[in-house]
């Protein structure tokens, strides 16, 4: 059967075959009529009591209406007149508790700071979705390496008369006593967003992420005013494995994977992805003729984009690195591979497509479905 | 101001009459669509509730200069190509070639026997900026000159590309020794 005969019947056997079973829609319909709805309610829901820069975070973070309460008193630098929220313009479900004590409303603050926060927003944008008052730090501690010029606080969900002392710790003491729900640090450049990082409780427990300047973003649980220390792990490089990384993060000539299993190569790519090493994780991947695979600033600029999904990988990866029990290779063919991760609770094993390159080379597929 | 209100109304009914007309028109087709390119049915369904939701908010933009189905698969393919390219969808684990339960089924011996059933299966493993190309071609039948303007490019990149997407089709098909 040729070709010509066999596309011009494509569309009839992608209907019998691949598509088969996809006719009702009604139920997605349903959904998108109600994620429509959803939004419609929310935004009129904002609209009236509240000055138009609440709207905005309102709308753009979706901040439960605690947040419109009266912030913490140690900011110098309070919003344009009319952005903060008159009194009685919102009510607690409960008078008595503080936002500060609901987990729920700190993780959905957080939640909403991650997705609308990006790197290399102006601060006027910033002011835009984060309307709370900020205090300009001068004392970060933070040694200035990395280009930041200038470092703005908020202190979030705090109990009123909170003042933060200085921005060099992680104020530990004062989120777990629940005087405060979360904390924000932001670093600027240029006066554009160049990373941030927000500790805040839960539990008993103190979290820390930070989204870092390249779009990665990480998140631990502090122990004793650090993070807590890396298990060990089944994706753990040996020391002569070690050289490799650090040897191909510098150089990223390929020939020095020349001889690598598909598992070696692999490896590396989590250690890679780990250290939110950017670059590395890009030249890992197969650059051959047919993937689409975007150009290095291209795909940078996009990682800047995505802070979600950057977090989504960040706890993808810490399960895997926690639960893997084993690592398996299946070698489909010659030039492909799959390299299986199974997991001591038994949940449903992933793979991460491999691809020996011209140079016959190992690599990660571009996208891992294709 | 009553005059403005109503006028507002007008408007807002000829968006939720256009809206409608959308769904009824293009919610299977662009669902279809996005899943010939993400292979995979819950992603499609998100990307396809994203378009839908994209197109309602930017329905005022739309002004009837091309087809509306030229518009919406436009909004279609940009959003399945933001999540192909999304850090977050590559780190979706390989699983198989496309959704197991597609291919399984009653009738699944006989499909497997297929010629062309197993033909579809090798559009699928095209790269996705081939698979795209045939998809829109063959599948949804639109010329290249209407996806010259779906993806943004000239007519003279399409069918070189096309060509291409052809010639990668023809190798899988020796390879499988279906032709």
């Amino acid at each position: 059967m040729n070709l010509d005969k066999l596309l011009a019947e494509f569309k009839e056997t992608a209907d019998r075959t691949l598509l088969r079973g996809m006719e009702d829609t009604t139920g997605l319909e349903e959904r998108i009529r109600m994620n429509m709805e959803k939004k419609g309610k929310k935004r009129f829901r904002f609209i009236y009591p509240v000055s138009a820069a609440l709207v905005a975070i309102a709308l753009a973070i979706g901040f439960a209406p605690y947040l419109l309460q009266k912030e913490s008193t140690t900011s110098t630098h309070t919003p344009p007149k009319g952005t903060t929220a008159e009194p009685g313009t919102h009510q607690k479900p409960d008078p008595k508790a503080h936002p500060a004590s609901d987990d729920q409303v700190i993780m959905e603050t957080v939640d909403g700071i991650v997705d609308v926060l990006r790197v290399g927003m102006t601060q006027d944008q910033m002011k835009e979705k984060i309307s709370v008052p900020y205090t300009v730090v001068d004392d970060y501690g933070g040694s200035g390496d990395d280009g930041t010029e200038e470092y703005w606080g908020y202190s979030i969900l705090a109990k009123e008369g909170y003042k933060r002392k200085d921005w060099t710790l992680i104020e530990t003491e004062a989120l777990l006593k629940r005087d405060v729900g979360l904390e924000m640090l932001v670093g600027w450049k240029d006066k554009k967003l160049h990373w941030y990082s927000v500790s805040y409780v839960q539990g008993k427990e103190v979290h820390f992420l930070k989204l870092n300047s390249n779009g990665t973003v990480q998140e631990e649980i502090i122990q004793d005013g650090a993070e807590t220390p890396v298990p060990p792990s089944k994706f753990d490089l040996k020391p002569g494995e070690e050289d490799r990384y650090y040897n191909y993060m510098y150089e990223k000539k390929d020939e020095l994977l020349r001889g690598l299993s598909p598992i070696d190569v692999w490896k590396l790519y989590m250690k890679a992805q780990q250290e939110s090493q950017l670059e590395m994780q890009y030249a890992l991947h197969i650059e051959d003729d047919g993937f689409e695979k975007p150009t290095l600033e291209q795909y940078l600029e996009d990682m800047k984009k995505d802070p979600v999904g950057a977090r989504n990988s960040w706890r993808q990866l810490k399960t895997m690195r926690e639960l893997a029990s084993d690592i398996t290779l299946e070698q489909t063919s010659d030039k492909e591979a799959v390299i299986w991760v199974t997991f001591k609770d038994n949940r449903d094993k992933v793979g991460y497509k491999m691809q020996k390159n011209k140079q016959g080379i190992w690599k990660l597929s571009w996208m891992a479905r294709q | 101001m009553r005059k403005l209100e109503l006028a507002d109304k007008s408007l807002i009914k000829t968006k939720e009459a256009l809206f409608d007309e959308l769904i009824r028109h293009y919610l299977k087709k662009v669902l279809r669509l996005v899943y010939l390119m993400v292979k995979d049915r819950s992603l499609a369904e998100d990307i396809t509730q994203e378009v839908f939701l994209s197109a309602y908010k930017n329905l005022g933009k739309f002004r009837q200069e091309s087809s509306m189905q030229t518009w919406v698969y436009r909004i279609a393919v940009n959003e399945a190509k933001k999540h192909l390219r999304s850090w977050s969808f590559r780190h979706l684990f390989f699983k198989s070639e496309v959704d197991i339960e597609v291919v399984e089924g009653a009738e699944s011996a006989v499909l497997q026997n297929d010629l062309r059933a197993r033909f579809a299966h090798l559009v699928m493993k095209l790269p996705h900026s081939y698979r795209q190309l045939i998809v829109l071609h063959y599948y949804e039948e639109l010329s290249v000159e209407e996806i010259a303007v779906i993806l943004d490019t000239s007519a003279g990149a399409i069918y070189t590309k096309m060509h291409r997407a052809r010639q990668k089709l023809k190798a899988l098909l020796e390879k499988e020794g279906i032709e």
